[in-house]
């Protein structure tokens, strides 16, 4: 990893983007649209169901 | 921080995209949908649709409720008819786009920083071909789209498919785009092949409820309501593309290339 990690002591609690943290923060990125895919097209409450039913057919999601 | 820039830059994308989507969903699909609910509330069920009904969550507002018994019973929730079933569309809608752009994104991103270089509109438009078929074409090739009232099999199973064909799809798209070696175009071949060689779980007449004219009337609209579905799914993955591109180039791709060259500024706290 060639990027420095210095901590600017007027900016505390920030870090420079290094490999470990770019990696860290785009799995939570990628988590999020998935756990955000699955509620949308494939959890099993009906509440859920309902409300996106049309989008679920639409998107061609198993439905029903 | 890049996490907070990318999940902006996502609602952003989901604002826009989600929001054209349901336009054209309006357009070309809702339609086809309200018909063969119409047709679906008429429909005289046979034993097996009826056990393939009951088994699976499903409720529907039928155009004639009564003749259903849905396991659902009377106290779930759904939306009315009109207003209210377009702001949960539309509401489902936003969050399916966001959900496909944080993925876009983050693809981008991985993009970037493996290259050490800006990516242009070859790159975005490779990752939302890629998205399409993997999240979309991939899978209804096995799983054709449905309109309610047709009959499917277990709902459980065509969604471990759905999962299987995504992620089988997915996967040989990454060794593809970002393997070096000879061996990544067979064994992309082999993944792609593999959803079809486990086999989507097969159904008997999809239509096994309808007769005579009704019958022929939910053909007509089943085959519409592939192509709408087709062709909607193609408008998404082009506008979430091409609305991603400058969003990216503006505010994450001057990120990552300055945590790629080793800045020692604390780029994080310009975010």
């Amino acid at each position: 990893m060639t990027t420095t990690t210095t901590l600017n002591p007027t900016t505390f609690g920030t870090q420079a983007l290094t490999g470990t943290h770019l990696a860290r923060q785009l799995a939570a990125a990628a988590l999020l649209g998935l756990v955000m895919l699955y509620g949308v097209a494939f959890a099993d409450s009906p509440l859920a169901h309902n409300a996106a039913h049309d989008v679920r057919h639409v998107t061609v999601r198993p439905c029903h | 921080m890049l996490l907070r820039r990318l999940i902006f830059c996502a609602l952003a994308l989901a604002l826009a995209v989600g929001s054209l989507q349901f336009a054209l969903q309006r357009w070309q699909a809702v339609p086809l949908l309200l018909a063969a609910e119409v047709f679906e509330g008429q429909k005289a069920e046979a034993p097996e649709a009826a056990e393939h009904a009951h088994a699976d969550a499903h409720a529907h507002e039928h155009a004639h409720e009564e003749a259903h018994d849905h396991d659902h019973g009377a106290g779930v929730w759904e939306p009315a008819n009109g207003v209210e079933r377009g702001f949960w569309t539309w509401v489902a809608n936003v969050m399916n786009a966001m959900a496909m752009a944080l993925l876009v994104l983050v693809v981008a991103s991985v993009a970037v920083w493996r290259r050490a270089a800006p990516v242009g509109w070859r790159t975005l438009a490779t990752i939302a071909a890629a998205g399409w078929l993997s999240l979309h074409f991939w899978p209804s090739l096995g799983l054709p789209a449905e309109l309610p009232g047709m009959d499917a099999p277990a709902l459980h199973q065509r969604q471990g498919w759905w999962l299987l064909s995504a992620a089988s799809a997915a996967a040989a798209c990454a060794l593809m785009g970002f393997g070096t070696r000879a061996w990544r175009w067979p064994a992309a071949a082999a993944l792609l092949a593999l959803p079809f060689l486990v086999g989507a779980p097969q159904g008997g007449d999809a239509l096994a409820g309808f007769s005579g004219n009704a019958r022929e009337q939910m053909q007509s609209l089943e085959q519409q309501f592939v192509w709408a579905t087709a062709w909607l799914a193609l408008a998404f993955w082009a506008s979430l593309g091409a609305a991603a591109l400058p969003l990216f180039r503006r505010f994450l791709q001057p990120l990552l290339l300055a945590g790629r060259s080793g800045a020692t500024q604390p780029i994080a706290a310009r975010a």
